[in-house]
């Protein structure tokens, strides 16, 4: 049950509906639970899920909409185009922050909030050669990914 | 020549309201590397990843509406990070103690089969790390007072 994917950094998400979040976010993002964990009054407490690599989890409590803001943004990164997944998640009523934008590093990503305000941005990784930074922008890989 | 591991497909983007201080800290803290860095004409910092291991985090500033920090809401945290580390997670906490992290929660053994601990950075962050010291079996969460499936359909077992 601890295997993972070689994942060294994972987010687990908190939701106060966690059981209608698995739900939702198969529904509109796609991903699959492998693996939940339910305390005894029936409340899950962990979740783990998967799509194309990209491993999470998400747990019972305080969300960004009880909030009114999220502590982090989740980016999920394709080899395959995102249009797809993107009408997917507009039909499912994500709210969308953010279109499918050519980013100048050559990444084509939306950004959407999910039923409790969680913050995903999506992209297909290399869609196009990247282009020049911004004027005056210096980019500075230390080590290569 | 050792590959460089690709990018994860899954990378969190932690939000804070001042980038730098937190670069600086969560390098001496925890032992992140400043793996990336876009920075402008005036060096102001545009962009910033930090990696541990094959594991990426992106270090961002409050650029949205819909981005805050804990301080920004009220100590409130939407997400936990869990590192994962191969080994050594008893210095890695003597570390981040020694650096003033302030330990939510100290390291122990879980039922689940990790020894981690959680610590709070200077804005209000979550972090977990965790080695993993025994590989859980379905019996263990049941001790626990836990269930597990690996559907919705499935009946807990």
């Amino acid at each position: 049950m601890n295997e993972q994917n070689n994942v060294d950094i994972q987010a687990e998400l908190s939701y106060r509906d966690p059981k209608a979040a698995l739900e939702w976010l198969e529904r509109a993002f796609g991903f699959e639970p492998t693996l939940i964990v339910t305390g005894s009054d029936g409340v899950i407490v962990h979740a783990r899920l998967e799509m194309g690599g990209a491993v999470f989890a998400i747990g019972h409590g305080q969300s960004p909409a009880s909030l009114g803001g999220a502590s982090s943004q989740i980016h999920v990164r394709f080899k395959t185009p995102v249009d797809a997944h993107y009408e997917r998640a507009v039909k499912a009523g994500a709210k969308i922050l953010e279109g499918p934008t050519q980013q100048f590093y050559g990444d084509i990503t939306y950004a959407a909030a999910d039923l409790e305000g969680h913050v995903w941005r999506f992209g297909q990784i290399d869609a196009k050669p990247a282009a020049a930074p911004p004027e005056g922008w210096n980019v500075n890989v230390i080590r290569a990914r | 020549m050792a590959e460089p591991a690709p990018r994860p497909a899954f990378i969190p983007s932690v939000i804070y309201r001042d980038r730098r201080a937190a670069l600086e800290w969560l390098g001496k803290a925890f032992g992140f590397e400043l793996s990336f860095i876009i920075t402008d004409s005036n060096g102001e910092i545009g962009h910033a990843e930090m990696s541990h291991g094959d594991g990426v985090v992106m270090i961002a500033t409050e650029f949205a509406d819909w981005t805050k920090s804990p301080l920004s809401l009220g100590g409130a945290n939407t997400q936990r990070i869990f590192v994962h580390l191969e080994s050594g997670v008893d210095e890695h906490y003597a570390r981040a103690r020694a650096a003033g992290a302030k330990i939510v929660m100290p390291l122990d053994q879980t039922f689940y089969g990790d020894r981690s601990y959680m610590a709070e950075d200077p804005e209000g962050h979550h972090w977990t790390f965790s080695q993993t010291v025994k590989h859980a079996t379905e019996a263990d969460y049941n001790k626990a007072g836990f269930k597990t499936s690996s559907s919705l359909e499935d009946k807990p077992r």
